[in-house]
């Protein structure tokens, strides 16, 4: 995997995270009580499908969340509550110690400023570096992801390049500050499969040489077992299981993870696929009890009044499923 | 947003206060306005106390009082009457052009985007002919041969606000027809005519903007042509022709019949405009 | 599965001509889909492999090179009579399952409409057609009066699944028609359009960027890249066998279970 973690107090510390938007009057939930840790070099994923919150977690880090959405719970950076700072902490908070790569390079990209200007302007004015010091730092970090003459880069327009490597360019202005956290909202999603595979080898490549933290948002547990130590799989709001990446995506403890990974078609054999009946729920409209009960094959009675709180299965993993430790060996994965 | 779209089935109420926005207060004024003008245009002579043409020489040239709300003019016409009376002509001649020229403009604009390529290069292109000759001149020329009055402005006016309506109407009908769901029609087997229903219907709320808005341009042009003396002649009560008629009252001391008119015309135009541009801005950019 | 070719594509070519001279989509591409048969058409973007489908589908006209049906001409359908001809013969799912649906027709209103130009099949009532079609693609019967915005994405998509199969069609093409669903909704859709084809014989030209995905629905495939066909074969062979270097960086590139990106060989420029 990638990073390697530092044995201390993490870095990110969500505890109890809940939001929801009051627009209309109604408050309508959109997390529900999400725990994430994260420790210096570390990587961890949150994986789901729509509607399970994932995005929100990291919108809900950065204070960027929509008008008229609220949120509680505590969220500390290197043990400051992140929810407490004050808009010029939060400031220099957003611009230095936290790091920021979206799915769409071309909307957060001012695409009348040169790459150049785009990677140090943000530096310079928050005063982190210097501009000579900020222009060396970028050119050093163009090359580490892959460009053979950053000094043209730097002078080029992001109009002049693909999707794949404006995405690199992302990469190298969410390192410029260096950051202690870098937090990824599905960065390759828009992105061709195979330029996915390149920029994600050079992401994990650069993550684990600058050892920062990393939150990695997808949908595709594959590619978060493939480049993150822990993960926590969200849905419906909720975070429904969490443990080591590897464990996770081949020895699941959670029905809804062991279906999701039934219903991936596989590229090496065809298989029947069971998909899951229904939609994937949103917060919205779970009810008390588990969020993935109507769905569930192996729903019981007990299972709609029983609270969703992950319990710890074993000393790495912990699941929100009341019949786990039964399940266990059932859930693992078939075409693993 | 992850790409991977929302599957979770959208519960939208089917019309109300989401789709007019969050300065739903002052659209719903604008409306009220509007509907408020309309009913005047109506039962204008209902309301009206006095005839547009009892003149009372006796009584000219006097300013508001019990018994001439707003006053007389030069020939002691009750003002007031004569605005409630013009009212009529000017929304009349208004919506008639305005009407005319939205057909016009929509079977262009869909004939257009349908046909693509040549057809709409060549539409494309007389259009803009048409809009760089001014429809003030089109008329003019139109009202000198045919003569002045009501018909012949109106059908000039039309004639000449259509090709702007339809420059409008053709991208949006444009963009309309390479929709997803039109394309998946066009595959189906369905007739084109009923392809272009869906089309229409696609493109209503523009068509309903254009039609708002261009009511309070035509409002303006028609009573610009009676200013002039082109259009509607006296002693006919019509807002345009009142502010010329008042003219010289006005140097004299008696403002009246010409304020009067300009500020009904200054109303009614910014109503309908403003509200056209709601409309435009609300129902057709939130699709 | 029979041996009677359904779709013969002949050296289609379609260049665009922009102002700086002229892109070529699709260059000299050739094909053949025989009755029932499923054949998979995977590309990144600009693989030309959606402009190959509209143009098989009839939305698009070639610059060069022939469609056939059953051996005959097939040209871009643009009249009535033309386009209700083409429909019997070839329908399309899109990738975007709101976009496809018009907003303002219920589902049973959408379906009557192209019900009364094709008729229904042993002259069944057009709603009792048009009910079967919805429980055909798991949809409920009371559905016909709902609205799309009423829908999930993955209803959405099995709604124009029905739409399509009005016509009776002899090959569906598949433009990315699961590529905005969920995964775990995803999977219900391609056991749908498999469980379809083992009922009613009906071919599949299935359009993809994702390879797993292909596996799961198709019998052959075709990998294009810049236009062009790169390889061809049967589904098996090109994904567990990939003969040409791109189809091998391809395959290699799909996360799956112990997947891993690649290593960087040096800092090559992409």
């Amino acid at each position: 995997m990638i990073g390697q973690p530092e044995a201390s107090s993490p870095l990110l510390s969500i505890r109890d995270l809940e939001v929801w938007s009051s627009t209309s009057g109604q408050r309508v939930p959109v997390l529900r009580g999400v725990d994430v840790d994260v420790r210096a070099g570390e990587a961890v994923g949150l994986v789901g499908e729509s509607g399970s919150g994932k995005s929100m977690t990291l919108r809900a880090i950065m204070r960027q969340l929509p008008a008229a959405f609220e949120a509680s719970g505590s969220m500390t950076f290197r043990g400051e509550e992140i929810s407490q700072m004050r808009s010029g902490r939060l400031a220099r908070f957003r611009s230095d110690e936290l790091g920021m790569i979206y799915q769409d390079p071309r909307a957060h990209i001012n695409p009348l400023w040169t790459v150049g200007d785009f990677l140090t302007e943000a530096v310079v004015v928050s005063g982190r570096l210097r501009k000579r010091e900020a222009l060396a730092r970028a050119k050093e970090l163009l090359e580490e992801v892959g460009f053979r003459d950053p000094a043209g880069q730097m002078r080029q327009y992001p109009g002049q390049l693909s999707g794949g490597l404006l995405q690199r360019v992302m990469i190298v202005a969410a390192l410029m500050p260096e950051p202690a956290l870098v937090l990824a909202d599905e960065p390759t999603t828009a992105l061709d499969v195979t330029v996915q595979a390149e920029v994600m080898s050079i992401f994990a490549d650069v993550i684990r040489t600058h050892g920062v933290g990393l939150v990695f948002v997808t949908h595709d547990l594959d590619l978060a077992a493939a480049t993150t130590d822990r993960m926590s799989v969200m849905y419906a709001g909720r975070i429904v299981e969490t443990g080591p990446s590897d464990v996770v995506s081949t020895h699941p403890t959670h029905p809804y993870t062991s279906a999701l990974l039934a219903s991936r078609p596989s590229l090496h054999r065809r298989r029947a696929l069971s998909g899951i009946p229904g939609q994937p729920a949103s917060a919205a409209s779970a009810g008390p009890g588990c969020s993935f009960a109507e769905r569930c094959g192996f729903v019981q009675d007990a299972c709609w009044s029983h609270g969703s709180a992950l319990e710890v299965v074993d000393a790495v993993s912990a699941s929100a499923c009341l019949r786990t430790p039964e399940l266990r060996t059932r859930l693992k994965r078939s075409d693993a | 947003m992850s790409s991977v779209g929302t599957t979770q089935a959208l519960r939208v109420p089917r019309f109300g206060r989401r789709r007019l926005g969050r300065r739903s207060f002052y659209t719903v004024f604008l409306l009220a306005l509007c509907a408020v003008l309309l009913l005047v245009a109506l039962l204008g002579p209902f309301l009206a106390p006095y005839a547009p043409d009892a003149a009372d020489i006796l009584a000219a040239n006097q300013g508001p009082s019990t018994a001439h709300l707003i006053g007389t003019d030069s020939l002691g016409r009750d003002v007031l009457s004569r605005l409630l009376w013009g009212a009529q002509l000017s929304y009349a001649a208004a919506a008639l052009i305005v009407v005319i020229s939205i057909i016009l403009g929509t079977s262009i604009a869909l004939t257009s985007a349908w046909f693509g390529g040549a057809v709409d290069a060549a539409s494309a292109g007389v259009l803009n002919v048409f809009i760089a000759i001014p429809g003030m001149l089109v008329a003019i020329i139109a009202v000198t041969i045919l003569g002045p009055g009501f018909w012949a402005p109106v059908v000039a006016m039309a004639l000449a606000s259509a090709p702007y309506a339809a420059r409008v109407l053709r991208s949006t009908a444009i963009q309309e027809r390479h929709k997803a769901y039109i394309e998946a029609l066009a595959l189906s087997g369905v007739s084109t005519a009923r392809i272009n229903g869906h089309i229409l219907r696609g493109i209503s709320p523009i068509v309903l903007a254009q039609t708002t808005f261009g009511f309070g341009v035509a409002l303006l042009e028609f009573g610009a042509l009676s200013f002039v003396g082109l259009g509607v002649q006296p002693p006919t009560a019509e807002w345009g022709a009142m502010v010329i008629a008042g003219r010289t009252e006005m140097l004299a001391g008696n403002p009246q019949q010409t304020t009067a008119a300009g500020v009904m015309i200054v109303i009614s135009v910014v109503a309908f405009s403003l509200l056209g541009e709601r409309l435009q801005r609300t129902l057709g950019g939130r699709r | 599965m029979n041996d009677e070719t359904l779709l013969s594509v002949r050296r289609i070519t379609k260049a665009f001509v922009v102002p700086a001279g002229s892109i070529v989509a699709v260059d000299d591409v050739s094909f053949d889909v025989r009755a029932g048969e499923s054949l998979g058409v995977v590309g990144e973007s600009g693989s030309g492999k959606s402009t190959t489908a509209r143009i098989v589908a009839g939305l698009e006209g070639a610059t060069s090179g022939e469609v056939n049906f059953w051996g005959a001409r097939s040209r871009p359908a643009r009249s009535t009579v033309a386009r209700r001809a083409q429909a019997r013969r070839v329908q399309m799912v899109f990738q975007d399952p709101f976009g496809s649906l018009d907003p303002r027709q219920t589902l049973g209103a959408c379906l009557a409409e192209i019900i009364a130009v094709h008729g229904t099949p042993a002259g069944q009532a057009p709603k009792d057609y048009a009910h079967a079609l919805l429980e055909r693609v798991g949809l409920a019967a009371r559905h016909a009066s709902s609205y799309p915005r009423e829908l999930s994405g993955g209803q959405r998509q099995r709604f124009a699944i029905a739409r399509a199969m009005v016509p009776q069609p002899h090959l569906l093409i598949l433009d990315e028609a699961v590529s905005a669903l969920d995964v775990s909704v995803q999977a219900q859709i391609l056991t749908l359009l498999n469980e379809l084809r083992e009922q009613t014989q009906l071919a599949y030209l299935f359009v993809s960027h994702d390879l797993a995905v292909v596996r799961q629905v198709c019998d052959r495939v075709l990998v294009m890249r810049s236009g062009i066909v790169v390889e061809e074969g049967g589904v098996d062979r090109v994904l567990d066998e990939p003969q040409h270097e791109y189809t091998q960086r391809l395959v290699a590139s799909v996360p799956g279970p112990g997947w891993r990106p690649p290593q960087r060989k040096s800092r090559a420029q992409a």
